[in-house]
């Protein structure tokens, strides 16, 4: 069994259950994920995908677990990109912790070793963007 | 998590894991010759206390990842989105007057 390529993690003042709706609804992910609408609410099985504002599709896969509100895994093909577009999809699982008054999210990405398009879009502020602006947009 | 990054050994271990992600405790003790194991453990767990690392375990294994989200949160305080383009261009020009001979 190979590890994570890369993992992230960040502590945000809500609940559970509110961030499971911040991550799965898309009219809230465009508050936070660069303006795209990410429709990841569906059962395990069922297709995902993010679009941005104008329509445009560019990160597309599938809900591989849904276990609200505590973790949702995903494969994600990126589409914005030349040479990620012809990569294998990758695989992201999203678990949520309760601690207190707060919940720690950590975000796993699998599966970059062999996606290296994928690998420098997310790895140059793409992640750390998306889980900064969405524990402001919680907190605000 | 200042802290943490105060110390020259824990920046070593995280200049360790951004060369190479998800090590394992004898990986990093491997790296740090001058300290034992338990001296190893000691670091890591400060880093893990500041958010800096996140243990997972693989298996039997348990693997160190660096977390960059504080370091982001740090950037976001003080860098104002204006400046960003200038900073960025002076530290480009100085790893490239630097890296010649």
């Amino acid at each position: 069994m190979s590890g994570p390529d890369h993992v992230y993690q960040i502590r945000i003042r809500t609940t559970p259950e509110r961030l499971w709706a911040a991550i799965t609804d898309p009219e809230e992910t465009r508050r936070y994920y660069f303006g795209a609408r990410n429709t990841m609410g569906g059962p395990a099985g069922s297709r995902w995908e993010s679009r941005v504002e104008d329509g445009t599709l560019f990160i597309e896969g599938e809900i591989l677990e849904s276990d609200p509100p505590r973790r949702l895994v995903q494969t994600f093909h990126y589409l914005g990109d030349e040479t990620a577009r012809t990569e294998a999809a990758t695989r992201v699982s999203w678990e949520i912790e309760r601690d207190g008054d707060e919940c720690v999210l950590t975000l796993v990405h699998h599966g970059l070793e062999a996606a290296p398009g994928t690998r420098r879009v997310v790895s140059t502020g793409g992640w750390t963007t998306i889980l900064a602006r969405l524990k402001e947009y919680l907190e605000a | 998590m200042f802290k943490a990054l105060a110390d020259g050994t824990r920046r070593h271990l995280l200049d360790a894991l951004y060369r190479r992600d998800g090590l394992t405790l004898g990986e990093l003790a491997a790296g740090c010759p001058e300290l034992t194991r338990f001296g190893v453990m000691k670091h890591l767990a400060v880093l893990e206390s500041a958010g800096l690392v996140v243990p997972r375990r693989v298996g039997r294994e348990k693997h160190h990842y660096l977390n960059p989200v504080p370091i982001r949160q740090i950037h976001d305080r003080w860098m104002s989105k204006y400046r960003r383009r200038t900073t960025k261009a002076l530290i480009d020009l100085k790893s490239r007057l630097e890296e010649r001979p």
